[in-house]
């Protein structure tokens, strides 16, 4: 899966910036989710960038990642240039893991995502304790760090099933 | 870096311009978060017009997500229906008890307004809207709601839901604004705590209880005690209720409110427009006769305190507390 095959049309090669937006508009909906549960929008977003930082980065280049955090930042009114910051630090973790991760299993890549996830969540919390001068409380970002984590396999699941049904036709 | 047809693979092909790249938008952040740190006028009308943008699609996609949660609270209550109907009867039973007292008191208070010649707040109108989105973030609360400059809807104004205050308009747009919540970190409301009357100012901190700060030295708080608005600022109408008073681990009060801003679905926008001329004339020292008189301990203490028409003393009393309203 790691750049096996390349997108032959302009929608395939579009799919992974396509539900990374899905993911941004579907997060600023309001479902009613409890205030633990607030900030799963722009974690889900990290499962996106890693996952195409990870498999192929072709596909996502790192100004689509940097527009992504720009447009939580623009929609959630927080300080703009925060969660680009963010998601540009997890998407050159993936980057960097892609050679090492090439042949190993699920499990590893699975592991290694949680601990990009948990990096991301820590630059998180410094950078917006910095930034309002106030210490934050770190555990709405545990928690959704945490149901993230565990949202990343049936997730990648999705993004393996539609990028290999749109992405190996006709290659 | 190749693959099974010998051709070069597209990872390989980008690897420098990806990283460098990388670097470039690294810094692009960083700028951003240091500019936006100084330039929050224009941050703030950029994000304006992205909302205002956006507003039609989110307004659009809200409507579906609105009616399942209806349906799935209704669906959810039916189970205990029956038992909600007999409780509600008997609150409803006590509730028209208290509306009889309440009507008795508000038609004492207006004679005793009419008699002292006091002044009346201005009647507050408002303007309902639907939360389109739910724009919270780890670090920021807001909402935004379908309604903006064209619906009347300006800055500042206060938002209620149906049990109670949930925080201030920020920004207007034409058909959409950006509500702050009260939980929020940037967020500061002067309040009221009552039966004691005392001021406050309710500090968000980003959890879903606001804090209390700027107590008065040796107060009487209770757990249970009530917190309204006080109206101080002139911005927010006064007496809306907040919630009530507890305490956290460390013993600080903090307030858990009433609205129940994770479940925002329709909020009310209070236009609230007192006036806050003040007379000048009034202001202006007034010359002190140069022989002395032997005063009493009462003219020390009023002595400089103008009184408005309404007879409430103005330079005297405590300064108002204008927190970033």
């Amino acid at each position: 899966m790691f750049d096996t095959v390349r997108p032959v049309s302009l929608i395939a090669s579009l799919m992974p910036l396509g539900i990374a937006v899905f993911v941004v508009f579907v997060s600023f909906l309001p479902l009613g989710t409890s205030d633990n549960f607030l900030t799963l929008g722009p974690q889900f977003v990290l499962c996106v960038v890693y996952y195409w930082g990870l498999r192929a980065p072709h596909l996502l280049p790192p100004v689509a990642v940097f527009v992504l955090g720009l447009a939580i930042d623009l929609f959630s009114a927080g300080p703009l240039g925060f969660w680009g910051l963010v998601y540009l630090s997890t998407y050159a973790l993936g980057l960097g893991l892609r050679d090492r991760l090439k042949h190993r299993g699920f499990l590893l890549q699975w592991l290694a995502f949680a601990g990009a996830a948990g990096l991301g969540a820590g630059l998180a919390w410094a950078m917006g304790s910095a930034y309002f001068a106030a210490l934050l409380p770190p555990s709405p970002l545990a928690v959704s760090w945490a149901i993230t984590v565990a949202a990343y396999p049936p997730l990648s699941v999705i993004f393996a099933v539609m990028s290999g049904v749109k992405l190996r036709r006709g290659v | 870096m190749a693959t099974r047809r010998g051709k070069k693979r597209p990872s390989s092909n980008g690897f420098i311009a990806r990283r460098l790249w990388l670097l470039g938008l690294t810094l692009a952040c960083v700028v951003l978060l240091v500019l936006g740190r100084n330039a929050t006028s224009i941050m703030q009308t950029t994000r304006q017009h992205v909302t205002d943008w956006s507003a039609p699609a989110l307004e659009w996609a809200s409507g579906p997500v609105d009616r399942m949660r209806r349906f799935g609270s209704r669906v959810g209550s039916y189970d205990y229906l029956s038992g909600e109907v007999n409780r509600l009867r008997h609150e409803n039973e006590d509730l028209r008890t208290w509306k009889m007292k309440a009507m008795e008191l508000e038609t004492r208070v207006r004679r005793y307004e009419e008699l002292l010649n006091a002044r009346r707040e201005p009647e507050t109108k408002f303007v309902t809207a639907r939360v389109i989105a739910d724009a919270r973030g780890p670090f920021v609360r807001t909402v935004i709601i379908n309604a903006g400059s064209t619906h009347g809807v300006r800055a500042h104004q206060a938002v209620m839901d149906g049990h109670g205050f949930v925080g201030r308009t920020v920004t207007a747009g034409e058909d959409a604004s950006r509500v702050l919540l009260v939980s929020d970190l940037n967020s500061r409301i002067p309040v009221r705590i009552e039966p004691h009357g005392y001021r406050a100012i309710l500090s968000g901190t980003n959890r879903p209880e606001p804090r209390l700060e700027f107590l008065p030295e040796r107060v009487i708080i209770r757990e249970g005690d009530t917190v309204f608005t006080s109206g101080d600022g002139g911005q927010l109408p006064p007496g809306l209720p907040i919630g009530v008073v507890a305490t956290d681990a460390s013993g600080a009060f903090k307030v858990v409110l009433y609205a129940k801003p994770t479940r925002l679905s329709y909020v009310r926008v209070l236009d609230y427009a007192p006036s806050l001329k003040v007379d000048a004339q009034a202001l202006t020292p007034v010359e002190q006769p140069t022989t002395t008189v032997a005063g009493t301990a009462d003219d020390d203490v009023t002595q400089g305190a103008t009184t408005d028409e309404s007879g409430t003393a103005v330079p005297g009393d405590a300064p108002a507390q204008q927190q970033g309203n």
